[in-house]
């Protein structure tokens, strides 16, 4: 059944647990639902799998949580039920994994620190999983995620009716940040995770039926999402080899999908704030109503590249105005916008600075910006994509 | 045919993601499966982490065994196989030594065994 993983069934019961006892007892929630799941591995085997796994673990954490505030002498409310069977919610939210979302986004938390107990807490990843996702070793991730939780434990977690602006601009970001290690999976193995992809979609989706989630920017988000991810099936070739947009077989893209996301946009289309997302999408949706690559409407790219680069200013962002700059007006032009960035540690750079090159001739100069490009990229897809594009060039300066 | 106890214990599955101990939950089903679909399956036990040690005579219990040990059962298979050959290659099929476990097999003395 979908939805019927582990994976899934933490992110679920930790939240509810949550929800039931009190956001300041995250840990306990986690340990319970770790100890329901060593249960099921003792049990399962040679008893059967229960009909009904959900509420088998959610039974067995909730009895484990019980047991451990009665140990420690605190008040349990008497809660014999299962938290399936109701709870307060403390937040804002019926949905108890919105309410998650909510918390993991409390302002005394780092970006960083969002990012990982979302993917901790919401996505129900271990730490080594998420280290790999992240850049970074598991002790370093392990001790982010302490620290994180000795913060909430601090803090004053009430999420006021009136949710600040702030607040909102830090959960669709994370949900943003969410999507984006789905589409291009850091670790090493897969570039893509499907599942991340459509688990950031679902959140978003339920965010916006809410009372106070129905609002222009998250629409646009939603349908940004829709739109980005319905090219997932065709970032990757037969062998494996990253395959860039130009590329792709856009008759596999997810003509469903697409549509998804362009009704979404019609809905955010309400209100007087354009968001990024609203930008962003603009771009994801000329690029899925183009019949291929060269025939995409560059011009309103690049106006929607310079909007961007002042609401949501970056390296990244400039970096792929010059890109869609060198498609409108050719790589000459490309390469005098990428001239002024400095961009020294970023492999996408030196990969966009030597597709343009190649373009022009300059098959020497392309060549090593290839190599450039492969000692820093991150994954195993991005290097094997570099390294056949490197040698592609060098055969020609052979020539 | 004779026949064969495999007993599992010390694997620490504390530290692991939902998905690995999904993957670890999938494996033993896995051999369950095997051994019944093989024919093999005579009996499959899991014990519980905590009970009582009982000692000395005249025999005094206490408290036991605790999960830290690395010596403790977790539980155990009994199966058919037509040698210990058979049943050793049988036994390689169990994930019981994921995660630091460790498995011993050992011949019932059921049907010819010393």
């Amino acid at each position: 059944m979908e939805g019927d993983t582990f994976r899934r069934h933490s992110a679920r019961l930790v939240s509810l647990l949550v929800r039931r006892l009190g956001p300041s007892h995250l840990e306990l929630a986690e340990d319970a639902v770790q100890a329901a799941f060593l249960a099921a591995l003792r049990v399962w085997p040679s008893r059967g799998e229960p009909e009904n796994r959900a509420g088998w673990l959610a039974t067995v954490a909730w009895r484990e949580a019980i047991d451990h505030l009665r140990r420690e002498g605190l008040y349990a409310p008497e809660a014999v039920e299962a938290p399936e069977c109701g709870g307060a919610p403390w937040g804002v939210f019926d949905d108890a994994e919105l309410e998650m979302l909510f918390l993991c986004c409390h302002p005394t938390l780092a970006a960083d620190e969002q990012i990982a107990l979302i993917l901790r807490e919401l996505c129900g990843l271990g730490t080594k999983e998420i280290a790999a996702s992240l850049l970074t070793t598991e002790s370093a991730l392990y001790q982010r995620l302490v620290r994180a939780k000795r913060r909430l434990k601090e803090a004053d977690l009430a999420l006021p009716v009136h949710i600040p602006e702030t607040r909102w601009e830090s959960v669709l970001l994370a949900l943003y940040l969410l999507f984006n290690e789905g589409y291009a999976s850091h670790g090493d193995g897969n570039l893509i995770s499907f599942e991340l992809c459509d688990e950031a979609i679902q959140l978003v989706d339920r965010l916006t039926k809410t009372e106070y989630g129905d609002r222009p920017d998250a629409h646009a988000l939603c349908g940004l999402m829709l739109l980005q991810s319905s090219r997932l099936a065709t970032r990757l070739d037969a062998n494996g080899l990253v395959c860039l947009l130009e590329d792709q077989d856009r008759s596999k893209w997810d003509r469903a999908r697409i549509s998804a996301g362009v009704r979404r946009l019609e809905r955010a289309c309400s209100g007087t704030r354009l968001s990024r997302y609203h930008v962003e999408a603009e771009i994801a949706l000329q690029h899925a109503v183009a019949p291929n690559f060269e025939a995409t409407n560059w011009t309103a790219v690049v106006v929607a590249y310079d909007d961007l680069v002042r609401m949501a200013p970056g390296p990244i962002v400039a970096l792929n105005r010059a890109i869609a700059i060198g498609m409108r007006s050719g790589p000459a032009a490309g390469l005098s916008e990428l001239a002024k960035l400095e961009l020294d540690s970023n492999h996408h750079f030196f990969a966009a600075r030597a597709t343009m090159l190649e373009k022009r001739g300059c098959f020497d100069e392309a060549a090593r910006d290839y190599r450039k490009a492969l000692e820093l990229a991150s994954t195993e897809a991005e290097r094997n994509w570099l390294r056949h594009k490197s040698d592609f060039c060098l055969r020609f300066c052979k020539e | 045919m004779p026949e064969y106890v495999l007993l599992i214990g010390g694997g620490d599955f504390d530290g692991l993601s939902p998905a690995e101990m999904e993957a670890a939950h999938g494996k033993f089903m896995d051999f369950n499966k095997y051994l019944r679909e093989n024919g093999r399956y005579l009996e499959g036990v899991q014990l519980a982490p905590a009970g009582k040690y009982i000692t000395g005579n005249p025999p005094v219990s206490s408290d036991g065994p605790f999960a830290e040990s690395k010596e403790v059962v977790g539980g155990y298979f009994k199966y058919t196989a037509a040698n210990l050959d058979e049943a050793l290659e049988i036994a390689k099929r169990c994930p019981g030594t994921l995660y630091g476990g460790k498995m011993e097999l050992r011949p019932t003395t059921n049907h010819g065994g010393t």
